[in-house]
């Protein structure tokens, strides 16, 4: 096996490198790329709104934003807070909090990499997690909840996973429901912080102007004596039952436009389906010649409709968008989009559609390999999938996909049965153009 | 040590056989092309009031040309794995802007597809319906979005009628959209579209020398320029002034607090006068507003302050917020309160050395991708200046002291003119 001081190479391919910390467990990812002077640094934690339980969500996402409040070498009190120390070198830098992860990441000059090292190793295990910070930062996490439900596209997906996801803790939302975030305690984040911050859960990302073996000891510096934490991490193991029926729900606010979210459940993010659904969705939405937008865009049905799926570590969802244009009724839509998804299931796509759709993913991958931020995004979510060589295979993956495979995953995962349909119905707008003229 | 070579040094510089300017860099690290440009065609250059003429003149240009009809034009770049986007912001308001990506051998289509759509739109009848359809419905969408209700009524406060940043009320763009023709873009399209204006650049892993080639190529033949100079009403000193907008649902309140301004890129106070925004309102995290408004009081998720608008055109300078309705009347006097002890005491040296840094790193890792360095070029050109603004304006940010950040801090920021705009559900 090949070592590098303290680490143990895992597994080497498409220029990435994974390193295991021989004491701590800590993983890392390194990426050497000399497209600019600048690096981007990350850490992963394995710890997403999917580990809280009922009366507590949110608590992952409140926890992310008390980890800027402060840590025993980087706060305000020591002039050293972690947002001016990383700002004052020219640093772009944040955290997010999602279903599956906790990422907190930077992207800054090469030489200012020990800075970012030492900053998140600091607040990995000395977090200060201040009762005096709690209450200020919950009216910011509620404002942010209501940026959020300003947005028709949010609320519709808010409630999509609460339906589609009954068991799951896919179910709840990651910013938390209202009344969890006016609740929580210092106690219960701190619980949450123990219980999951540490090297054993963790995977660092190292990607840029940089060589392995440098940036394999500046994270040593940081990280190197912190301990490994619980062994396993608590995670929990929820399978939804399958759907067995279609499921159906309104949203009726103030508004002028219409919208449609579609969602079906579809397997987990490492799944041999993955890649073809993913094709389906250019072949559906990506572009002006994709199908969906012929039929409802083109013809002026909707200002915009769009397919994605959802990768996720447990099973995931396939969710078509739409915002319909005014005047239009949505059941018309509903029904159009319906034939259009029923269709990939009795016929493979055209050879066009299938090249076109290679194309994209080809061009579309050269752009995300094309910086160091943007590498460290997709490693970090292929970590919270499960597996970083998911990143690296990408395209292998979809020359692979053929025009069977595509029919076959629609016709496995895109039926009635299994789908959840919501609406978001404009109330005091009509939704017709002349009506809510001036 | 090898020296890392400066962007002038390795950015070619070309001046097009139409007037125009072309600035190349060979990037070989990502197999990519970035092509970015810039012509003198932006709402700005309506010349009869109707600002959304040259919005929808830029819009057309897909959609047709004397060689390929819309969906022939979308085949090739989408079969091709192309994206090819003109756009007329409100933000630039003198220019239409263009970017073209795709993978680096695709080079010669992209630029070919993109001369294509300047120099020879079609503008088909029935597209125009179609794209008016849908501009209708998007100002539809408008009268619910309380970012860009607050904003434009901001606009109206600071700018009279007839002022290209002055965004007017939905219902009258409606109408302007409803009565255009094919003919009236067509005839924007001759007046506006010229080559002497053109400002092209482009990254990635290419040939320096054929894209010179291919892009004389592609413009041979192209002639004219010259548009009209942008007129500008006189607008008088704003008083202050407020304007609330209820929209129902909407527990976000989107907040705007400014006043017309006077920066632009290129001008000799620019560095002291982005480092003076910085201190004050550049990042909700580290600025301080946010850490009075944010950290401190925890009333907002963002507020930040900037100038909206440096280039060819100075937009107005305004902090942004967003807050819920009983906390509105706070954070608008902290805010207060912060700008005018901020206009007494100026940044303290610690503050002043962060944000130097900050600025110059934060310009440095933005060239970091092929679309960033494009952009860059393209609107450092436009700006009229040269290609060593890449090297030099990090090395500007550091060279300014705390007396001209001083002198930029009362040239530029006024509170006592500020007007407050807020849109949302007050009720709620």
């Amino acid at each position: 096996m090949m070592m590098a001081g303290a680490f143990d190479l895992v597994e080497r391919e498409g220029g990435v490198s994974e390193w295991r910390h021989r004491s701590n467990g800590l993983g890392v990812l390194t990426c050497p790329t000399q497209v600019a002077p600048v690096v981007g640094f990350g850490v992963v934690y394995r710890v997403g709104s999917r580990f809280e339980v009922a009366g507590q969500t949110g608590a992952t996402h409140f926890l992310e934003h008390l980890m800027f409040k402060g840590s025993e070498n980087f706060n305000r009190e020591l002039g050293t807070e972690i947002a001016r120390s990383l700002h004052r070198v020219g640093a772009s830098f944040n955290a997010t909090t999602w279903l599956d992860r906790t990422n907190y990441y930077e992207v800054l000059p090469v030489d200012q990499l020990p800075l970012a090292i030492a900053i998140e190793a600091d607040r990995m295990r000395g977090a200060l997690i201040r009762e005096s910070d709690l209450e200020s930062e919950r009216t910011v996490i509620l404002n942010e909840l209501d940026s959020g439900e300003n947005e028709p596209f949010e609320l519709l997906m808010k409630s999509s996973f609460a339906l589609a996801f009954l068991e799951h803790p896919y179910h709840h939302p990651t910013i938390g429901w209202r009344g969890d975030i006016e609740h929580v305690s210092s106690e219960v984040l701190r619980r949450f912080y123990d219980t999951y911050y540490h090297p054993g859960n963790a995977t660092v990302i190292v990607v840029g102007d940089i060589e392995d073996e440098t940036a394999l000891e500046s994270v040593e510096t940081g990280f190197g004596a912190l301990r490994p934490g619980p062994d396993p991490f608590p995670s929990p193991m929820i399978r939804e039952g399958a759907q067995l029926g279609e499921r159906r729900f309104a949203v009726h606010r103030a508004g002028e436009l219409a919208n449609l979210a579609l969602t079906w459940h579809i397997p987990e993010g490492l799944h041999p389906d993955l890649p073809a659904l993913s094709v389906l969705t250019q072949i559906l939405g990506d572009g002006v010649m994709s199908r969906l937008h012929q039929r409802l865009v083109e013809t002026n049905r909707c200002l915009g409709v769009h397919a994605f799926v959802m990768e996720l570590h447990d099973p995931g969802v396939f969710q078509v968008f739409a915002t319909i244009a005014p005047g239009v009724d949505p059941a018309e839509v509903e029904e159009e989009i319906r034939a259009e998804v029923a269709a990939l299931s009795s016929a493979p796509p055209s050879h066009d559609e299938v090249a076109r759709a290679l194309a994209q993913t080809r061009t579309d991958l050269a752009f995300r390999h094309e910086s160091p931020g943007q590498i460290m995004t997709g490693l970090t979510e292929t970590v919270a999938m499960g597996d970083w060589r998911r990143f690296v295979r990408e395209l292998e993956l979809v020359e692979a996909v053929s025009a069977e495979d595509l029919q076959r995953v629609a016709a496995a995962h895109l039926g009635d049965r299994n789908l959840t349909v919501g609406a978001f119905v404009p109330e005091s707008g009509s939704g017709d153009r002349t009506g809510s003229s001036a | 040590m090898k020296r890392t070579l400066l962007f002038a040094e390795r950015v070619g510089s070309h001046e097009l056989a139409g007037g125009g300017n072309l600035a190349v860099l060979a990037n070989p690290h990502a197999p990519t092309v970035t092509i970015a440009g810039s012509l003198r065609a932006g709402p700005a250059l309506a010349a009869d009031g109707r600002f959304s003429v040259p919005g929808l003149t830029a819009a057309m240009l897909e959609r047709g040309t004397a060689e390929h009809g819309r969906m022939e034009l979308a085949r090739e770049l989408e079969d091709h794995g192309l994206q090819l986007i003109v756009r007329a912001s409100s933000a630039t308001p003198t220019v239409v802007s263009f970017t073209a990506q795709g993978l680096a051998e695709e080079l010669p289509r992209l630029l070919g597809l993109t001369a294509e759509v300047l120099r020879l739109p079609t503008f088909p009848s029935e597209e125009l319906d179609k794209l008016r359809e849908q501009v209708l419905g998007s100002l539809v969408r408008e009268r619910q979005e309380t970012h860009a209700l607050a904003y434009a009524a901001l606009t109206r406060a600071l700018y009279a009628e007839g002022h290209p940043l002055r965004r007017r009320p939905v219902e009258v763009r409606e109408r302007e959209v409803s009565l255009l023709s094919r003919d009236d873009l067509a005839a924007f399209h001759d007046a506006a579209y010229h080559p002497a204006s053109l400002v092209l650049a482009v990254v990635g892993d290419v040939d320096p020398v054929q894209v010179a080639s291919l892009v004389g190529e592609q413009l041979e033949g192209w002639e004219g320029g010259g548009a009209a100079d942008v007129v500008i009403p006189d607008t008088a000193e704003t008083q202050p002034a407020e304007e609330r907008i209820q929209i129902a649902d909407r527990p976000n309140l989107d907040v705007f607090l400014g006043h017309s301004a006077e920066l632009l890129r290129g001008a000799p106070d620019y560095a002291a006068a982005v480092l003076a925004n910085s201190c004050l309102g550049q990042s909700t995290l580290t600025s301080r507003l946010g850490m009075a408004v944010r950290d401190s009081e925890g009333l907002t998720y963002g507020i930040y302050s900037r100038f909206f608008g440096t280039l060819q055109l100075p937009g107005p300078w305004a902090i942004s917020l967003g807050v819920s309705a009983e906390n509105l009347d706070r954070a608008v006097e902290l805010s207060r309160e912060v700008v005018a002890d901020y206009l007494v005491e100026g940044p303290s040296p610690e503050e002043l050395a962060d944000e130097r840094a900050a600025l110059a790193g934060a310009y440095r890792v933005g060239l970091a991708t092929n679309a960033g360095i494009a952009r860059e070029l393209v609107t450092a050109l436009t700006a009229g200046e040269a290609v060593d603004r890449l090297d030099r304006f990090p090395e500007e940010i550091l060279a300014v002291d705390r007396d001209q950040v001083m002198d930029a801090i009362r040239t530029h920021l006024h509170p006592e003119r500020l007007v407050l705009t807020a849109a949302g559900d007050f009720d709620g």
